[in-house]
Formats: C-alpha cells, sequence, structure tokens
C-alpha cells in the first residue's frame, strides 16, 4: 500500500491560530527563565547563513518565506525565495542525514519567468512543496511566459538532485495577485508520483471564473490541463488520490444538490453524480472531501432542512457513490457553521468534525455564542456512527489529525468572547482507535 | 497564539503563549495520556511588562521529543525550548548572534524534528546588517542554535535627539506623520547616525510613528542625503509597523 503524504504546508503544523496575546503588564511565572544562564542546548550546531543578505541593485537584500521538507531518513531541504534586485528567484539547499549542507542552488533557470512576477512585493508566500519519504520532492511555482501565467514544476530525486525546471504550457491561469499558488495542493506518494490541484480566479486569464487546473506526474513524465467542467461555485472541495492522480470535487448547486465528480488523468472526466437532491432553499451548505489509503473518498455534507442535518457518502476505488446516509438531523437550523472537517486513519477509518451553531435568536450576542463540536465515525467493522457531541463551547478553529497507529486527535479552540464571563479554552480530545472511540480529553483554560 | 502538531506514532504536543508572555506546552504520551499544563518559558520580569510572545513553529518526534520555536515580539528575540524524554525539558534559550533587538522583526521561522529528536530550524530576520539597509522583515537565514548567548538588557526607554514629533500614547494622534501615525507605547528605539554628523535622526517616542517627520528633518534641515535617510526611515516604518501588529493586540487606539 502506498503512504500518502500530504504537501508540509497543509499538515506538518496542524494549527497556527492566533488567539490574541499580548496585554499591559503582569506578574509572570519564572518557573524557567529565559535569561537562565544555563547551557541547554550545547549540542545544537549553528547558526551557518544559507543565504547571505546580499544586496540587490536597489539596496536591498531579502530571502524570503522559508520552508522546510524532511524525508524518513531525516535528510532535510529548505526552500526559499531570494530576491537579488532584478528577479526573484527559487533556491534549495540540501542538509544530509550526516549534518552537512550543501550550498544554495537556483532550482529555476529564467529571470523572464521569475517566481513572484519580478517584484519581492508579490513574494509573500510558502512555495507549495511535497515530500515523499523516500526524499521525492515535488515544488511548483507560477512562472510568467510574457503573456500568461503558468505553471511551473520541478523535482529532486536523490541521488540525483534537483532536474530542470519544467513549464506546463496546458497549465495556465495562475493567479499571482489574488489567489497565490500557495492556496495548490500537491499530493506524493511513495512512488514518486506527484498531483496538483490549483484553482484560478484571476479573471483576465481564468474563463469561466473560479476554474480548476491540475498537473499529474506519473513517475516519468508531467500531464496537466484545465479542469474546464463544471464550472464549480465557491462552496467546494476537492480531495486528490496521488497513486493514479485521481481528484474528485464536491460542490453545492442550488438547482441540483450536494454534487461530486471525479477526473482521471488518464480517462478525463466522469459523469456527475448526485449526492444528495436539494429540495429546500438553505442557508447552509457545506461539504467535505477525503481519500483513504485504499482509494475511497468520503463526502460529509451539512445543510439546513428544517434543522441542521448531516449526511456522509463513499466511493470505493472503482466503484459508485453510495446512497447519502443522514447520520444527524438537529431540530435547531444553524445560525452559523463552519466547513467540516474529515480525516482518514491508517486502519481504513474516517472520523468527521462539525462546529456549528445552534439558531438561538436574532439579537444573539458574542457572549451568548454557543457552538456544538460535534464527530461522526466510520469503521470497516462498524460502518457509520450516529454524530455524537464532543460539548459546546465558543467560536473558534478545530482540527483533526491521525496517527499511523490509527488514532485521532482533536484540538478545538474557543476564544474567549466580549461580555463573557467564561474564559477562553483550548480543549483536546484522542480517540485510541474509532471502533471503541475512547475518549482521552482534557481542557485548558487559559 | 498557539500550535498543534502530532507524531505519526500518536504523540502529540501544543503550545500556546499567555499574555503574560508565558510558553506552556501540553503533551500526548501514547499510553500515558495527557501531560501538561507545563510552563517551558516565562519572560523575564523585565520583558513581561510588555509581552507579545507568538509560537511560530511546534514538532513532536516519534520518540517524544518537543520543541518549541517562538518569538518574543517586543524584544525582536527569538527562542527554542527543547523536550527529551529521557532527561526533560531544557530552559529556553535565543538564537545565538541574534542578542535582543538585533533585528527588526521576524519574516518567517519554522521547524521540523526527526525520530532522533534533531531539530533543523529556518528563521528569516529582518536585519541585513549593521545600518538597517533591509527594511521589510528579509534577511539572512540562519540554521539551529548555539550556545554563547548575549544576556539581553531591560528595555530603555528611548530618547528623542532631534526631528520628532511629540511624544505621544496609545489614546494619541500623532496628524503630522502623515503615513503612520501612533500605534502604542511600544519601548523599543532606534538611533541613527546621518552621514559624517554625528546627529542621530529619529527615535521613537513612546510609540509615535516620528520617523517621517525626522526622515524629512533629516534631509531639509540636517544637510543628510535621501540615500542616508531614507533606508533608515524605512526600516522605522517597519518597526512601527511591528509595533501596530502588538498594538493591535493590545488594543489601543491606531
Amino acid at each position: 500500500m502506498n503512504h500518502i503524504r500530504y504537501s508540509l504546508l497543509f499538515c506538518c503544523v496542524l494549527l497556527l491560530v492566533s488567539c490574541g496575546g499580548g496585554g499591559g503588564g503582569g506578574a509572570t511565572n519564572n518557573a524557567i527563565n529565559q535569561n537562565s544562564g544555563s547551557n541547554p542546548t550545547a549540542s545544537w550546531k549553528g547558526p551557518l547563513a544559507l543565504a547571505n543578505p546580499t544586496l540587490g541593485s536597489d539596496g536591498w537584500g531579502q530571502n524570503i518565506k522559508p520552508t522546510l521538507l524532511q524525508d524518513d531518513s531525516a535528510n532535510t531541504t529548505a526552500l526559499w525565495y531570494r530576491w537579488d534586485g532584478v528577479a526573484v528567484s527559487l533556491y534549495a539547499a540540501q542538509l544530509s542525514a550526516g549534518g552537512q549542507w550543501s550550498g544554495p542552488e537556483r532550482i529555476e533557470n529564467s529571470d523572464n519567468d521569475s517566481v513572484c512576477k519580478r517584484a519581492v512585493n508579490y513574494c509573500d508566500r510558502v512555495t507549495p512543496a511535497a515530500i515523499d519519504s523516500n526524499g521525492n520532492i515535488t515544488v511548483a511555482w507560477p512562472s510568467w511566459d510574457g503573456s500568461q501565467w503558468l505553471l511551473a514544476v520541478n523535482r529532486y530525486v536523490p541521488a540525483q538532485g534537483w532536474g530542470g525546471q519544467t513549464v506546463l504550457s496546458t497549465a495556465a491561469a495562475v493567479d499571482q495577485d489574488n489567489f497565490p499558488l500557495t492556496s495548490a495542493n500537491i499530493m506524493v506518494d511513495d512512488g514518486g508520483r506527484a498531483t496538483i490541484v490549483w484553482r484560478s480566479t484571476e479573471p483576465a486569464n481564468a474563463s469561466p471564473l473560479a476554474n480548476f487546473w491540475y498537473a499529474h506526474f506519473d513517475g516519468v513524465n508531467w500531464s496537466s490541463g484545465q479542469l474546464t467542467t463544471p464550472t464549480i461555485p465557491a462552496m467546494t472541495d476537492w480531495a486528490i488520490e496521488p497513486v493514479l492522480g485521481e481528484i474528485s470535487f464536491a460542490w453545492y448547486d442550488s438547482s441540483s444538490g450536494f454534487m461530486a465528480r471525479t477526473f482521471k488523468p488518464a480517462g478525463g472526466w466522469e459523469t456527475a453524480t448526485v449526492l444528495l437532491t436539494s429540495a429546500v432553499s438553505t442557508s447552509i451548505a457545506q461539504v467535505s472531501l477525503v481519500y483513504d489509503n485504499d482509494g475511497t473518498v468520503t463526502a460529509l455534507i451539512q445543510r439546513n432542512n428544517s434543522g441542521f442535518k448531516t449526511w456522509v457518502n463513499r466511493r470505493i476505488s472503482g466503484g459508485s457513490w453510495e446512497t447519502s446516509l443522514l447520520v444527524a438531523s438537529s431540530g435547531a437550523i444553524a445560525y452559523d457553521s463552519v466547513s467540516p472537517k474529515l480525516v482518514a486513519t491508517s486502519d481504513g477509518g474516517i472520523m468527521g468534525l462539525l462546529k456549528w451553531q445552534p439558531y438561538v435568536s436574532t439579537s444573539l450576542s458574542p457572549s451568548e455564542e454557543n457552538w456544538s463540536l460535534q464527530y461522526v465515525t466510520y469503521t470497516a467493522v462498524g460502518g457509520w456512527s450516529s454524530v455524537a457531541d464532543l460539548g459546546n463551547y465558543f467560536r473558534g478553529p478545530f482540527e483533526v489529525g491521525s496517527s499511523s497507529n490509527g488514532s485521532v486527535f482533536v484540538m478545538d479552540q474557543s476564544n474567549a468572547r466580549a461580555g463573557s464571563t467564561l474564559p477562553a479554552k483550548i480543549r483536546f480530545w484522542h480517540f485510541s482507535n474509532l471502533s471503541n472511540a475512547v475518549i482521552n480529553n482534557t481542557d485548558l483554560t487559559i | 497564539m498557539s500550535g498543534y502538531a502530532t507524531s505519526q506514532n500518536g504523540y502529540a504536543v501544543v503550545a500556546y503563549a499567555l499574555k503574560e508572555g508565558v510558553v506552556r506546552v501540553n503533551r500526548f504520551v501514547p499510553g500515558k495520556g495527557w501531560v501538561g499544563n507545563e510552563t517551558v518559558a516565562a519572560l523575564a520580569a523585565a520583558e513581561a511588562a510588555r509581552p507579545g510572545v507568538v509560537i511560530m513553529a511546534v514538532n513532536v518526534s516519534e520518540a517524544g521529543h518537543v520543541f518549541v520555536l517562538y518569538y518574543d515580539v517586543d524584544y525582536e528575540t527569538l527562542a527554542g525550548v527543547y523536550f527529551d524524554p529521557a532527561t526533560g525539558w531544557t530552559p529556553p534559550a535565543p538564537l545565538t548572534g541574534r542578542t535582543g533587538r538585533s533585528f527588526f522583526s521576524v519574516d518567517s521561522a519554522t521547524s521540523l524534528i526527526d525520530n532522533s529528536g534533531q531539530v533543523t530550524a529556518l528563521t528569516n530576520l529582518a536585519t541585513a546588517g549593521p545600518g538597517l539597509q533591509a527594511f521589510n522583515g528579509k534577511g539572512s537565514i540562519d540554521v539551529a542554535f548555539s550556545t554563547g548567548i548575549t544576556p539581553r538588557t531591560a528595555p530603555q526607554q528611548p530618547t528623542q535627539v532631534s526631528g520628532g514629533g511629540a511624544a505621544s500614547t496609545c489614546s494619541g494622534i500623532n496628524t503630522s506623520a502623515p503615513i503612520l501615525s501612533n500605534y502604542t507605547d511600544r519601548n523599543f528605539s532606534y538611533i541613527r547616525s546621518c552621514g559624517s554628523s554625528d546627529v542621530q535622526i529619529a527615535a521613537l517616542v513612546n510609540g509615535a510613528d516620528v520617523y517621517y517627520d525626522a526622515y524629512r528633518n533629516a534631509v531639509n534641515n540636517l544637510g543628510c542625503t535621501e540615500a542616508e535617510a531614507y533606508p533608515t526611515y524605512m526600516a522605522h516604518q517597519e518597526t512601527s509597523l511591528l509595533a501596530k501588529r502588538t498594538a493591535d493586540v493590545l488594543g489601543c487606539t491606531r
């Protein structure tokens, strides 16, 4: 079975969110003082300058947004942009498991194709990149050909190094200004394959607006193209199965309902499938997708429909979508909700998380917010569970992650609300496995 | 600001900063459960008066090692704290060669950890070198850490030396600064000589953005050239933007 690796940009650190900070004076717990005279990091090496701030012609010297990637053998790669006063270029350096850094290497080769529109102001972003366990790296950036933006890619293969850049002439409409490529998804597997999906919203290059594009590396060659149909509205999600490069989309269409459609690089678009017919107008219509390691894609759907309701659906690799299964039905409609999140576990299980706010009154104050955090699970043995509660608290981000032993972690950050006497909280849950759904939870009041 | 990470075999860690400048960590150890709420870093008393800690990166290894990289905004210092399952927490330490306030902001900082607990970190600092040639937070990229840390000192009240506007506070509006106005009473200062003169052209006075005034004064009245004064002005502008971000958190009136 292939191990699926998501881009480090999206999953290495699962959550990085603001919860305030600062404040006036106050006592501190000096249990460990930062000015300690001890020598706690004697084994650290460095610092070593990977890139000196050599000034450009305008007097600026800039290295921008470094990124780190690491394979299973602890070989590490650094990627960063560099402005030399003329153009912005993309550089890389490798740190071997033995501890030696290679010199910086420029991995794209044309100032005309400069990665950030030849102006550093547009380069405030991290390069999309992903690494598999064997150390193969795929990196993508926008490249200007004189008339339009194209997708450019390069790959690093251990023992071979970086190849030359490949500009995919069939992969255009990379929006530099309003929708940076960091929104792209890169999925790689341990077989050396890679699939990239991104979305363009640049009117000058995208027709119709909000098109999706893809690029797929099958281990030998790149293929790419515009996912011209369907025209997918804003409320949508997509997921990538990296072995074959299969990409599934899900979206809501007010006339047809919740839809899904799959694209295969070798076969093109499949016929769109109605996951759930819409018979009502709804203020909330959200759907999320995830692939598991066996190529099964799962959809989680939520909408208001005489109450807030949740459905699930699955499509086994090579099969068809099932009939959507209603797993939760609340008597209250949702006043607000966030897109559900899904995670696939290594043993084929699925956990879905929902966070929504039941409608209480039209004059709801922030302090009255009462967001419900809920979960639903799928296991090969037990099938789908009903939605269960994790508890109610305030608005805030949440995240879910899984480990190789099948356990799942859930983190919810609820920010304090003005006018409320209740504090902010970070809450955790640990499910040792989805079959038993043993919950070990911790609440932190902050 | 908080950070959260898991390892593939089930370790998890969350780190978060409190407004008092304390960094706390909770660790999940498979087979044992949650361990926390451990205070792993606390700013010195002199620093804690104006804390602004940002968690930049959190890592946990498959052997349970933990690394938290955080940024003390007010002191413009990056620091890391490390947990080894065999020996416990080590006290936090700032990056070597980067004494307090030796740079003006952190463009970015990231780190990762391998299964043996080895950490690799990249930081991108704003200062290109003495004289503030780089103004927008981009500079050399440092890797890892070492000992020999220069102790930081408590903040000193800045002195307005020339060209600056009037001192102001959070509630004031300095309308004489056309680009940036007041942010908050940040206590960092910067003083720069102009050309061969020992005239100091700017200082941050209680957070008022006096740099534009100082810049204009340096050029119009003190004999500085544009080339001499402008980089300093822009560097100050960046610094003030940093102050603004902090001020936003603090809720000060802009």
